[in-house]
């Protein structure tokens, strides 16, 4: 059996290359997959100490985080899809009307 | 013609360095971290003990319940569905199969819709 | 004030008597009737898709919130101690109730006020059911007593609001209003679910009563960290939902890109509910005598004083009359931070916790008043900067005086509840012996005054720049922004109905 803080260091990779992909990419749709990393860096925790800890919270919830990922990608898409309708491009800094 | 995929380097990357010294600092905490043994489950199904602690019975392994957490996620479906719909909807009223794919294009650069065809 | 003598602990599980009749589920009516005002608004727009029922539509929302409002309001001044629901998972005690009255009565005004803003657009029952899902979501997160209700109740909220500041689908600031607050929404919950597992690893469970006991009962010495970096990566999510410093950016252009109504919407109802989440999280699941190594207390210090200050100075210098309000809006969710950083051992903790609930609740009334007069403003087609509010008062008296007593009320003056919330807030940082954050309280409250009356000079003694013109005044938008001025005018003298059961609800928490 791995000891468990190897599986943290690895969500805590998954977390960060997620990090790096908001930071540094401009495509809103790569900043979509980026998020949708970071979330899964969760569920590889949850899972993790689901059985670290002997019970199923873990598991469960990490159930309800997969749903809530999805269902945010859904408005994420359809919020894209206004951007690339009004802007023609799906660059987030193209979008930059309002100024400070 | 296409080309492969290019790595593009650039002073772009530099933001990235935050997430890099994030991930040190993180796994300099959770290296240090010492876990008792896995305590693992019992002898008992696992999915059927899942589909037990959602709907707040308790099956053969240990959870905390669910439920309320179940019937918000059944509301946030719906919530997101409505708000997706909203957003990408296009108006115009042509009907869900008059996307830009569906005209064609004459030989004298006229646009033919599907009604107008006699398919 | 004296300190209210029904003390319950939440760790008690008994149930005090909160007259439960249907099997508990009287407890969480208002979410039910909020639910169901979204399942009417459902059917209605099945059965007439293609109408535009707008005064029905409209009109069943305002109903919905207002039975809502009154239950809640009920069951505030009659119902006493807590109950838990559905073996801990969710609570229903003071503090649920307080802050359910809050988000319920900015729906009722800001359905009230939808009546005309959207009018004449298409999707209107999307909106109306958006709102009014997003209102159940803050009710649920009021409510919740574990990690995994709140952050399902947080995208609950979170979700419909995406879609509404993008509502205007036509206009480009709408739409790159939305993709910022969507963008940094998504990535905030992203953090705050790796927080959740990170406490779930270092506690073994997700209900705030059983991590407070496992924390209580000391957890591996080596464990801190990753308990900390957990701590943390919470307070950044609530730090996102509350619109506080470091993570702010996605505010002032979500605030002047969405429909005002939703503005309104998002600045007052939204920003409560961060911070119920935020009262709940931290003093229920991270009581500050058992996570020794982590002092959360230190950094909501840091966090108050740097929002108020920031976002003080930055309205200072706005050219637009809604970017100043979304700026102030910040400053004020500084204000409303001390009563967390000011939960110091020298503290009158309860009373610190009720000032700022009580702020949370006159600013919910200023605050929707203030961006639904932006609202008018914008149905008639008067332009965006300072100056082309010129000379309004003479054209719309009502409303400007309502917009007057808005502002001279979030500035601390007092016309209005907010001098007795900011008054109360100062006292509580001054027992605290947290002599900075009540220093920063006072000379930013000066310095709003001065990006207030900007507005107020302008409507009342500037002559208007050559044709300002007004058609109609719209009725939805009228009552709706008077009776917020009504409200926020009563709570001057009036506001001892709300701080008893504040302080009752606070003392709950202790």
């Amino acid at each position: 059996m791995v000891p468990s803080q190897y599986y943290l260091v690895l969500s805590a990779a998954v977390f960060c290359i997620g990090l790096f992909g908001i930071l540094t990419r401009r495509n809103a749709l790569v900043f979509l997959m980026s998020v949708e990393l970071m979330l899964n860096a969760a569920n590889i925790n949850l899972v993790a100490f689901s059985v670290q800890n002997g019970n199923l919270t873990g598991q469960v919830f990490s159930l309800f985080t997969i749903a809530t990922a999805a269902a945010e990608v859904a408005v994420g898409i359809g919020i894209i899809l206004v951007l690339y309708r009004n802007f023609n491009d799906v660059d987030v800094t193209t979008a930059t009307t309002m100024r400070w | 013609m296409t080309t492969r995929p290019r790595l593009k380097l650039g002073s772009h990357l530099l933001p990235g360095l935050a997430a890099v010294a994030l991930f040190v600092v993180m796994a300099a905490a959770f290296l240090s971290a010492q876990f008792p043994a896995p305590q693992g489950f019992g002898s008992g199904s696992i999915t059927a003990s899942i589909g037990y602690a959602i709907f707040d019975l308790s099956g053969p392994i240990t959870s905390e319940y669910f439920l309320v957490a179940f019937e918000i996620m059944g509301v946030l479906l719906v919530a997101a569905l409505v708000g997706a719909v909203m957003l990408a909807r296009e108006e115009g009223g042509l009907g869900p199969l008059s996307g830009s794919g569906s005209r064609d294009v004459r030989a004298d650069g006229a646009i033919e819709t599907e009604t107008e065809s006699d398919h | 004030m004296s300190v209210a003598t029904t003390i319950t602990t939440p760790a008690a599980v008994s149930n005090q008597p909160l007259q439960l009749g249907l099997g508990g589920y009287e407890a969480i009516a208002p979410t039910i009737i909020l639910g169901l005002t979204a399942l009417a608004l459902f059917t209605i727009d099945s059965i007439a898709p293609e109408s535009r029922n707008n005064t029905l539509l409209s009109g069943v929302t305002v109903v919905g919130s207002l039975i809502a409002v009154v239950v809640t309001g009920w069951q505030l001044l009659t119902g006493a101690g807590s109950v838990e629901l559905f073996s801990g998972q969710l609570v229903v005690d003071g503090m649920s109730l307080f802050f359910t009255f809050i988000f319920t009565s900015v729906t009722a005004l800001v359905a009230l006020a939808s009546h005309e803003y959207v009018g004449d657009r298409a999707y209107q029952a999307e909106y109306y059911v958006l709102v009014v899902l997003a209102a159940t979501g803050m009710t649920l997160i009021a409510s919740a007593n574990s990690l995994a209700t709140a952050f399902v109740s947080l995208e609950l909220t979170s979700l419909p609001s995406y879609a509404l500041v993008a509502y205007l689908k036509d206009n480009r600031g709408s739409v790159e209003a939305g993709l910022k607050y969507f963008l940094i929404g998504s990535l905030s919950s992203a953090v705050f679910v790796y927080g959740i597992s990170l406490v779930y690893a270092a506690t073994g469970s997700l209900l705030f009563t059983e991590v407070a006991a496992t924390l209580s009962a000391g957890i591996d010495g080596s464990l801190t960290g990753v308990l900390g970096i957990g701590v943390v990566m919470i307070l950044g999510g609530v730090a996102f939902k509350t619109a506080s410093i470091p993570f702010h950016f996605w505010a002032p252009e979500a605030y002047e890109g969405a429909p005002a109504p939703i503005s309104a919407f998002l600045s007052s109802a939204s920003k409560a509910a961060g911070f119920v989440l935020a009262f709940r999280v931290f003093l229920t699941a991270f009581p500050i005598d058992a996570i020794a190594g982590v002092d959360w207390v230190l950094a909501f210090q840091i966090l108050a004083l740097v929002t108020m200050t920031l976002g003080n100075f930055a309205a200072a210098t706005q050219e637009t009359v809604k970017r100043m309000l979304a700026y102030s809006s910040i400053g004020h969710a500084g204000y409303a931070l001390i009563a967390l950083g000011a939960l110091t051992g020298a503290a009158n903790q309860p009373f610190v916790l009720s000032a700022g609930m009580i702020h949370l609740l006159v600013y919910g009334f200023m605050n929707t008043g203030a961006f639904l007069f932006v609202a008018l403003a914008e149905h008639w087609g008067i332009g965006r900067t300072f100056e082309d509010y010129n000379g309004l008062a003479s054209k719309a008296p009502v409303a400007c005086a309502a917009m007057s007593i808005f502002l001279f009320s979030l500035a601390g003056l007092p016309t209005g509840g907010g001098f007795l919330s900011k008054y109360f807030l100062l006292i509580g940082a001054v027992e605290a012996q947290t002599y900075v954050l009540a220093a920063g309280l006072i000379i930013n409250s000066a310095l709003s005054l001065y990006f207030y009356s900007r507005v107020v000079k302008a409507m009342w003694i500037e002559e208007p720049a050559g044709d300002l013109s007004i058609e109609g005044y719209p009725t939805g938008l009228y009552a709706a922004i008077v009776t917020a001025a009504v409200v926020t005018l009563l709570l001057l003298p009036a506001l001892a109905i709300f701080s008893d059961p504040a302080l009752t609800a606070g003392s709950g928490l202790f």
